[in-house]
Order: C-alpha cells, then sequence, then structure tokens
C-alpha cells in the first residue's frame, strides 16, 4: 500500500510533470528557437537589402538637401540616413520574428498578448511614417517660408519660419498620436484650442494692430507698380 | 505637326503664299494696345527696305483676352501677307501657344513651313517700335548671313541689373561671346536657326518668354552658330514690367541659364576666351529715361539674408564662399560692398548646387536674391555719380570676373572638391 500511495502521489505527477516539460522543450521551446534564428537571418537579409536600395537611389543626398542628415547630427546620432534606416529595418524584421516566436511557444497568456502586437505593430510603423514625413515636410516649409520673408523684407523671419516648422510639427505630432491611439480625446481638445487660438490671435494681430500695414500690402499688389518696393526698374 | 501648332486654316493660307524669304513674327499676349502698330511698323519696313523680297507676317497669340486678335486682324499691312495664329478653343494648340513663350513656336513653324531665309521675331508690348529695328534685325541675316541678331537697347544703367551682371557676364564667360543682352524680346534669326529651335527639345514646360529668349540664343552660341547684335535705341514695354516679381522671374531665368548648362556642358567646358561679337548699327544718341531705384530696399534684403539665410547658403555655396560672405555682414552698413570677383564665385556655387541637386531648386534660386540685390545695392551706389562710361566699365569689369573665375566653376561641377 505505501508502494502505491508513493507511486500515485509522487512519481505519476512528477512523470507527468516530466513529459510535459520534455514536449515544452522538445517541440515548442525548440520551434521558438528555430523561429528566432529565422528571424536574426531574415533581418541582416533586410539590413543589407535595404541599405543597398537606399545607396543605389541617392537617399542619403536626399536627406541632406531636406536637412534630414544635419539633424540626425545634431541628436547625436553617427549614423548616416541609409545606415540608420537600414538599422530600422533589421530591428523592425526582427521585432516581427521575435512576435512569431513567443506565439510559437504556444502559452495561452502569450498568445494574447502576441494578436494585440500584431494588431499595434501596423499602427507603430504607420504613427512612425508620419512623423517622419512631417518633419520632411516642417523642413521644407520652413525654409520656403524663411526665404520668401527675407525676399519680402518682412520683419523676424527666422521666428516666423519656425513657428511655420513648429505648426507643422505639433500637426504630426497629433496626428501620430491619433493614429497609435494615445489620448485621443486629450489630443484632439488640446490640437483644436491651440489652433483655434493662434488662428484667432493672428487674425486680431493682423486685422486690428496691424490693419495700415496690410493696407499699405494690398495696395502695392493690386496696384500692380513696384511691387516689392525695389524701385521702378526692370531687372532683365 | 505644323497644322497642330499653327492650325490647319492657317498652314492652307501659308500653302497658297507659297514660299517666303522673309517672316515677319509677332509674338503677343493681350497686346491690344499696341499691336497694331506694331504689325503696320513691320509692314511699312518690308516695304521700305525688303520691297523686292517675298515675306509674310505672323501674329502669333497665347491666348488673349483683350481684343488683341481683333486688333492684330484689323492691322493694315498693304501688299504684305499677314496671318494670325490664335489657340482656338479646346485645340491642342491651345497647349501649345499658352503664352508668349509658346507663341515663338508657332512662328518658326511657320517659317518653316515657308522655307524662310530669315526671320524676325517682334515683341507686340514694344511701343515705338520702328522699322528701322527691323532692318536692323533683318540686314544682318539677309546681307552677312548671321544666325542670331541679338537686341542691344539703349537704357539707363540700373535698368536690366540682373541681365548686365548675371545673364550676360555668365553667358560670356561660358560661351565665349559676348552679346550683351542675351534676353532681349527681339530678334533676328536665319532659316537653318529656325529650323534647328524648332526641332530642339525644351517645348513642352512652363518656361516664360525671357528663358524662351535665353534659350535660343544659349543654343546658338552652344552651336557654334554666327550671333551678332544690332544697336535698336530705346525700346519700352507698354507697362513697366517691374510689376512682374523679381522672385519669380529671377526662378526661371536664372534656372533656365543654369538648367541649359547641364545640356550643353560639352560647348562651355573647354571655352577659355570671349571676343566681341559684330554689332550693327549705331549706338542710340538719345536720352534714356531716369528711373528710380530703391537701393535703400535692396540694401536691407541683402543684409537680412546676411543674416538669416546663412545656414541656407552653406548648403549651397562652399565654405569659402561663405567665409567671404560673412566678412561682408561684418562690414558698415553702407557703403555696401561686393566684390566682383565674389559674385562670380557665388553664382558659379549657384549653378554647381543646381548641377548636384544639394537643395530643391526652387528654394536655391531664391536663396540667391538677397545676393544678387546686394550685387546690385553695391553697383548703383558705386556708380551714383559717375557717367555712364563708369557704369560701363564696371559691368564689362564683372564679365571679366566671371571669365577668370572659370577654372573655380570647372573645379566644382563635378562635386570632386567641396
Amino acid at each position: 500500500m505505501s508502494d502505491n500511495f508513493w507511486d500515485s502521489t509522487i512519481l505519476e505527477p512528477l512523470r507527468r510533470f516530466t513529459d510535459q516539460a520534455l514536449t515544452f522543450l522538445l517541440h515548442n521551446f525548440l520551434a521558438m528557437l528555430v523561429v528566432l534564428l529565422v528571424g536574426v537571418l531574415a533581418a541582416y537579409a533586410a539590413r543589407v537589402v535595404v541599405g543597398l536600395v537606399l545607396r543605389v537611389l541617392g537617399f542619403d543626398r536626399f536627406c541632406e538637401r531636406h536637412g534630414v542628415g544635419a539633424t540626425l547630427q545634431g541628436a547625436g546620432i553617427a549614423l548616416g540616413p541609409t545606415a540608420l534606416a537600414a538599422r530600422v529595418a533589421f530591428w523592425l524584421v526582427m521585432m516581427v520574428f521575435l512576435v512569431f516566436s513567443l506565439a510559437a511557444l504556444n502559452i495561452a497568456p502569450m498568445n494574447d498578448l502576441v494578436s494585440r502586437l500584431f494588431i499595434f505593430l501596423p499602427q507603430l510603423l504607420a504613427a512612425v511614417v508620419i512623423l517622419v514625413l512631417g518633419y520632411v515636410v516642417g523642413i521644407f516649409l520652413q525654409r520656403a517660408t524663411l526665404l520668401a520673408a527675407v525676399n519680402a523684407a518682412l520683419p523676424r523671419a527666422r521666428a516666423l519660419a519656425g513657428a511655420v516648422q513648429a505648426l507643422v510639427l505639433l500637426f504630426t505630432a497629433a496626428m501620430a498620436l491619433e493614429q497609435v491611439g494615445i489620448g485621443r480625446n486629450i489630443v484632439l481638445a488640446a490640437f483644436s484650442v491651440a489652433f483655434g487660438s493662434v488662428g484667432l490671435a493672428v487674425a486680431l494681430a493682423f486685422g486690428y494692430a496691424a490693419r495700415d500695414l496690410a493696407r499699405s500690402v494690398l495696395e502695392r499688389h493690386l496696384s500692380g507698380a513696384d511691387r516689392e518696393g525695389l524701385g521702378e526698374i526692370s531687372h532683365l | 505637326m505644323a497644322d497642330d501648332l499653327i492650325g490647319a486654316d492657317v498652314s492652307r493660307e501659308l500653302g497658297r503664299i507659297g514660299r517666303a524669304e522673309i517672316v515677319v513674327g509677332v509674338a503677343s499676349g493681350n497686346s491690344a494696345r499696341t499691336i497694331r502698330q506694331v504689325l503696320e511698323a513691320a509692314a511699312g519696313a518690308l516695304s521700305s527696305y525688303y520691297p523686292g523680297a517675298s515675306g509674310v507676317i505672323v501674329t502669333a497669340d497665347g491666348g488673349s483676352r483683350d481684343g488683341t486678335l481683333e486688333a492684330a486682324r484689323g492691322a493694315a499691312t498693304g501688299p504684305w501677307p499677314a496671318v494670325v495664329v490664335a489657340p482656338p478653343d479646346g485645340s491642342a494648340a491651345d497647349r501649345v501657344l499658352a503664352g508668349k513663350g509658346g507663341g515663338l513656336r508657332a512662328i518658326l513653324a511657320v517659317a518653316e513651313l515657308v522655307d524662310a531665309r530669315a526671320c524676325a521675331l517682334l515683341d507686340a508690348d514694344v511701343s515705338g517700335t520702328g522699322g528701322e529695328w527691323l532692318q536692323r534685325l533683318l540686314d544682318p541675316v539677309v546681307r552677312e548671313g548671321l544666325d542670331l541678331v541679338a537686341p542691344v537697347y539703349a537704357r539707363h544703367r540700373y535698368d536690366g541689373m540682373l541681365t548686365s551682371f548675371l545673364v550676360y557676364p555668365l553667358t560670356r564667360a561660358l560661351y565665349g561671346r559676348r552679346v550683351r543682352q542675351p534676353v532681349g524680346g527681339h530678334f533676328g534669326l536665319s532659316g537653318a536657326l529656325a529650323r534647328r529651335l524648332l526641332t530642339a527639345g525644351a517645348w513642352e514646360g512652363s518656361a516664360g518668354r525671357y528663358s524662351r529668349d535665353l534659350w535660343m540664343t544659349t543654343t546658338a552660341l552652344a552651336d557654334g552658330m554666327s550671333v551678332g547684335q544690332a544697336n535698336l535705341g530705346t525700346g519700352r514695354r507698354g507697362p513697366r514690367d517691374s510689376g512682374a516679381a523679381l522672385g519669380s522671374t529671377f526662378a526661371k531665368v536664372v534656372g533656365t541659364a543654369f538648367a541649359l548648362m547641364e545640356s550643353y556642358r560639352p560647348a562651355w567646358w573647354s571655352v577659355v576666351e570671349t571676343e566681341a561679337v559684330p554689332t550693327f548699327g549705331a549706338p542710340s544718341a538719345v536720352g534714356v529715361e531716369p528711373v528710380s531705384v530703391n537701393v535703400d530696399r535692396m540694401i536691407a534684403t541683402f543684409r537680412q539674408g546676411l543674416a538669416d539665410l546663412v545656414p541656407v547658403w552653406r548648403k549651397a555655396l562652399a565654405p569659402e564662399t561663405c567665409a567671404a560672405l560673412a566678412d561682408l555682414a561684418a562690414d558698415p552698413p553702407e557703403p555696401v560692398r561686393f566684390p566682383a570677383e565674389l559674385w562670380a564665385q557665388v553664382v558659379y556655387d549657384g549653378a554647381v548646387a543646381h548641377h548636384l541637386r544639394l537643395l530643391p531648386r526652387d528654394h536655391l534660386l531664391r536663396a540667391l536674391i538677397p545676393l544678387y540685390l546686394g550685387r546690385a545695392a553695391a553697383f548703383v551706389m558705386g556708380t551714383a555719380s559717375a557717367d555712364a562710361g563708369t557704369a560701363d566699365a564696371e559691368i564689362e569689369a564683372q564679365g571679366t570676373a566671371f571669365e577668370s573665375t572659370k577654372p573655380y566653376l570647372l573645379d566644382r561641377w563635378d562635386g570632386r572638391r567641396p
């Protein structure tokens, strides 16, 4: 009787646990390791391909032209834009395969987490793309505003250009946060209030405080003569 | 292609006319005030100076809405056949004739169709076009065999500073011939050049009249054709064209000059010396009208550029150019100083930046405007109390500076030297 008790209470559960552990290790854990290994190889391949394609397309020069290169250096990032993009591609692929590998473990709470990550990843990627595009557009508009303001001899041209860039970045950040679903209501409310306030302030300044300036600018434009105040000369 | 450009009706009419040795083409665009006078003066000049020749007068309209077509059709051209080419609504010609730049293509098409030996291009907006203008533009082509005759107008020293300080010296240094006003408005062309231009590319796109003039002159120079210039006296456009914003004019003309450098690189790369081109007709003895120049505004824009645009200039201009501009920023507010060699360096840096696309091209061109205004202001202040000879000497010195600085351009062009 003592042998039966020992066997059924201690040894049998131990045997079952050992079987389950061995099954887990040999099947699920091994599958996870294989998926991770494939992921590392795929990530390296993605890094090489992305780097090659971007180098052929002249991505570094494009970024230099639009001020992205200088911004990266200012942020202390020693990598060039192509190298950085290749590294981002590496880690993106790595993250995807990491998620796959967690799914290969087949643990119930983990499966739930994996499915949530799968839904969130594309939104995160879209938000990153929005931020990058918004930054490039912000720099472009900032430079265009600066050049137009200087050529029109407007005072505080740099401040005006900076304000344009800040507005674009604010708009972009709001779009990115909205994309990933972080603080949707707060972002919407704050954005509306900020934009509305800026618009009202500009309208008051231009329409009331600077109405004489506005009148003289409009008169000059509509009269068609010496619009830029350079005199009655023909440059060509 | 001719029917697309000039319409089937005009094509048939020209077929009835047959061959014509001389084509006088007038590109019009909302020119009702002056078109009739220009056409009648052209007809009078043909009768006076080329009575035995066959000719046709062409008005190529770019979509006027002020009655230009009616005025053109009502012009009394005497024995000289006159045709009016206008874009019919909704036709393919509507696209190619848009603007005065498009009218040029139609005129060249007519010249090819009638196998013209010489073609005169007149600007419908220029009042005071006398018959002698036409003779001075056509005689070098008809009697001397030149391919292109550019105009030389007697102008106030402060008129046309973009031509005097950029277009002229750049064209001179690159293509080796000193055509004083490459963007003229009135030209004389040979039939050979007309055919060459018609078959060249660059007809699509939004290049305006000024760009087309520069393109014509540059093509003739780069192709090694014989080029001369004719003194036409004082020529005034209807309203002063200072209404045209400097920004868009500068971007179009300078952008065209830089773009043509890419197309014609083999032609200008090895040019070392320049030569004068034959000039016909005596310079005008009549004084030019004074013009008002707001030099304070020019200086203000220049100084503001020196303060605010350095980060943009650093992307486009060479480090030594930026350093030299920083020296100018340290100067006292007046008088404004802008050495001719430094200006040549700035323009060449701009051309290189345009070629290598170091910045979006529109941004690059607009970033150069404050520097142009600085150079112009320095000229105005330096010649305020000088005579015309001194002013002309300074313009020629600018041309010499472009020539002597050309090795710098060759060094930087392919991006080998930063």
